[in-house]
């Protein structure tokens, strides 16, 4: 009995110094966790706009950190999904330091085809929900959500056309925009006239590159031959369309 | 704080009383009693094992959630391992009472 008595001591005597050695080091580990962001970078890419999340982890503490997956749901003021990216970092251990990258790809032509025309004409938010999930020394699992509103620039914000009638032979279309977005503006800008029976009078292209945050005002000359004044109507359609490596966009809009 | 306030609590009220009733079943009744107490204190201050934690920062919340389940199920069984030990000395303790009221 007195055997069996010291032997249960003696196990929850070294369990107990187990545990709290256990609590200091892992305590200790965690402050000893350098975790750095860098700065934020945005890229377009052929059809995508990548929002680049730089950061490294410098695990100075004496436990791994293993199965780091950063998820995150960029979603729109409905909550519809628009974008979904995971970063997946197998392993940082103890003593090592880790530098990796979380890009967010979005891509426009994908967005513009849900219906979302209206983010490229009209300023926005999106909502950001990031999940970090990953395992403390191979025994505590630790979960960590944050959600962001980050607001969404329109490329072609606050986008005028006006219609005035041609005069000798000419017809003049002002048209200006801002580009609200982080990315630059590259691409053609095709104007096309329709009539009210919806025949195509006259169309004119220019090529366009506006700066991100710049400001695009030019007029759109157009002249016209006496079979184009002859198909001109009072009232009618101007069909604009933007066309880049990364989205097509067109928008009609009425005039007279 | 609070958790902390009563862990010491706890802990200081026991061992005041077991080393009172010392040698007596009393003292092993203490010591039964006080890890069924830790056992429970345990598992509400951990929450069960999932503890979370939500923290307001300038543009956006972010919440914690840690699972400490591994952490927590040892941390029981040391106390288990405890109430072990006291049913064993309250056993011998009481085979040596019955033991000295035969001879007598």
């Amino acid at each position: 009995m007195k055997q069996a008595i010291r032997a249960l001591a003696i196990a929850t005597l070294i369990l107990w110094i187990l545990l709290i050695a256990f609590a200091i080091t892992a305590v200790y580990s965690v402050m000893n966790l350098g975790i750095n962001f860098g700065e934020t970078q945005f890229f377009s890419s052929n059809d995508n706009v990548v929002l680049s999340l730089p950061f490294s982890i410098n695990n100075q503490g004496y436990y791994d950190i293993s199965e780091l997956n950063v998820t995150t749901h960029v979603t729109d003021y409905n909550g519809t999904l628009l974008a979904l990216s995971e970063t997946f970092v197998p392993l940082i251990a103890s003593g090592s330091n880790v530098e990796t990258a979380h890009n967010i790809s979005i891509t426009l032509t994908d967005i513009l085809s849900m219906g979302y025309t209206e983010f490229l004409f009209n300023d926005s938010s999106f909502e950001l929900d990031t999940f970090v999930a990953l395992n403390f020394a191979h025994a505590i699992p630790v979960q960590i959500s944050m959600n962001l509103t980050i607001p969404w620039g329109a490329p072609f914000s606050n986008l005028s056309i006006e219609y005035i009638p041609p005069e000798n032979n000419t017809l003049v279309i002002p048209l200006s925009f801002e580009n609200h977005s982080f990315f630059d503006i590259v691409g053609t800008l095709r104007l096309e006239v329709y009539n009210n029976l919806d025949e195509l009078v006259i169309s004119e292209q220019s090529s366009l590159n506006v700066s991100s945050h710049g400001e695009y005002d030019e007029p759109f000359e157009m002249y016209l031959s006496i079979g184009d004044l002859s198909k001109l109507t009072e009232n009618g359609n101007l069909r604009l369309v933007f066309e880049s490596p990364m989205f097509t966009v067109e928008q009609w809009i009425p005039y007279g | 704080m609070f958790l902390l306030d009563l862990f010491v609590g706890i802990a200081v009220f026991f061992a005041v009383i077991t080393n009172l009733f010392s040698g007596t079943i009393f003292g092993y009744a203490f010591s039964i009693a006080r890890a069924l107490i830790m056992i429970i204190y345990f598992i509400a201050a951990f929450n069960g094992g999932i503890v979370s934690l939500t923290m307001p920062l300038r543009e956006f919340t972010v919440s914690i959630v840690v699972d400490v389940k591994a952490f927590l199920t040892i941390l029981v069984l040391v106390n288990l391992l405890g109430i072990g030990k006291s049913l064993l000395q309250v056993t011998g303790f009481l085979a040596k009472k019955v033991e000295a009221d035969k001879l007598n």
